[in-house]
């Protein structure tokens, strides 16, 4: 059963991230902008790793015998 | 259990917008300590050039009529003056500034401290031109310092109620 707090969590960040871009992207700090967003993608990628892996599991289960 | 929970994410983000909103603010108070001491010069200008008035004497008016963290010390200045706590005008104005936690950064105070240099030390020529030269190196300060305040107190004021977000949402 999938764990549906998980997609909430991620959205949430998701907003929080794109309000974070385009307050540093006005203020002229398009740098810190990028960093941000490459934070973001790990963070989100960290969440979902185990899920991912999970996947990764059940596909190996479908070729073994 | 879950009201534990949410009160301490309440509380992850009230800290994290209240330091956005302290740091934004010290943008704030540096332009407005800028405009006060430029403002206090001035008076200390026509002070010493007008009605030539001794230097502690003169602090101590300019002081009276200051706001605070500028009035303090130049009251701070014109008390070690008097009681001659400090061998120049200079050492005077070093110690008062170092005693004191202000927003201005030491590029600002650095400004001051070159006036503090021929203070007493020169003609009326010479002050007036000590005095021309640090208003007009203040005034420049005080452009850079309000384009400064101008763009970052919002973005920091944001940045602390989003980071304090994305780290409740993280804890979550």
């Amino acid at each position: 059963m999938l764990d549906y707090s998980l997609l909430f969590k991620i959205g949430a960040l998701g907003i929080f991230l794109v309000i974070l871009d385009k307050v540093l992207k006005a203020a002229g700090k398009e740098d810190f902008a990028v960093i941000a967003n490459l934070a973001g993608i790990v963070i989100v990628l960290m969440m979902v790793v185990s899920l991912v892996s999970k996947l990764f599991d059940t596909v190996k289960t479908m070729f073994t015998f | 259990m879950i009201g534990l929970k949410t009160v301490g994410m309440l509380l992850v983000l009230g800290a994290s917008t209240g330091a956005g909103f302290i740091y934004a603010e010290s943008f704030r108070k540096r332009y407005s300590e800028l405009m006060e001491l430029q403002r206090a010069i001035y008076q200390f200008q026509g002070e010493v050039e007008y009605t030539h008035t001794p230097i502690p004497e003169a602090l101590l008016d300019v002081a009276n009529k200051s706001k605070d963290p500028i009035g303090r010390i130049f009251k701070q200045i014109s008390f070690k003056l008097e009681n001659n706590e400090a061998q120049n005008v200079y050492e005077a104005f070093k110690l008062a500034f170092k005693s004191n936690t202000l927003c201005l950064n030491s590029e600002d105070i650095n400004i001051v401290l070159d006036m503090a240099k021929v203070l007493g030390e020169a003609d009326i020529e010479g002050h007036k031109k000590i005095f021309n030269y640090t208003l007009e190196k203040l005034k420049n300060q005080i452009k850079i310092a309000e384009g400064l305040a101008q763009k970052n107190v919002k973005m920091y004021r944001y940045l602390g109620v989003t980071l304090g977000g994305m780290t409740v949402i993280m804890l979550m």
